[in-house]
């Protein structure tokens, strides 16, 4: 649980943006919709999985059964 | 432990701007993700107020049913403020208000027993 994870979800956009354009710029834009997809649906697991993380700390935390 | 909550904030402000002009949506994810890091690191602090209050009620002054619900609404009140400032962040201000109420009923379940038990203390000295 350090700063690594910041780092890990902002490449992650980064190079779905860079793919995306490189896509479009082939002429093939529907892949490069579904790369952005693809791009967001593992930004968002990995995410989920910390909100999950911080529900749970939360509710054993504050005993909130 | 302060200043390792600043850098990462400070970083995690950084790389939202970038990450806004290219893919909105990750930057919120990123957003997320700061605010979740910040959380887990000033989670010793809160360990040490809920001894506190843990010692309050082993000197015996303060029963637990009265310690409990107080609890309950710290959590409570932080999960809804947690979620009801990321709505706002990212532009949707009405969803951000409707999680608000709806984590004052919650308070307002969870904080009605010890309203009446004051209730009931100040008609008994009456």
């Amino acid at each position: 649980m350090d700063i690594d994870v910041i780092f890990k979800i902002a490449a992650i956009g980064i190079l779905t943006a860079v793919i995306s354009q490189i896509l479009q710029h082939q002429g093939k834009s529907e892949i490069a919709t579904l790369a952005t997809l693809a791009g967001l649906v593992i930004a968002l697991i990995m995410v989920l999985n910390m909100v999950s993380g911080l529900f749970d700390t939360v509710k054993t935390l504050f005993n909130l059964y | 432990m302060l200043i390792k909550i600043i850098g990462i904030g400070v970083c995690t402000i950084i790389i939202n701007i970038v990450l806004k002009q290219y893919k909105p949506e990750i930057a919120v994810i990123s957003n997320i993700c700061g605010a979740l890091i910040i959380f887990t690191l000033s989670m010793s602090g809160i360990n040490d107020i809920i001894g506190e209050f843990v010692n309050l009620h082993n000197q015996g002054n303060i029963s637990l049913d009265i310690i409990n619900p107080i609890m309950k609404v710290i959590g409570v009140g932080y999960i809804t403020e947690f979620t009801s400032d990321l709505a706002e962040d990212s532009g949707n201000k009405l969803i951000a208000s409707k999680i608000l109420l709806g984590g004052k009923i919650a308070i307002c379940t969870l904080a009605f027993p010890i309203i009446k038990k004051l209730i009931s203390a100040i008609f008994s000295l009456i």
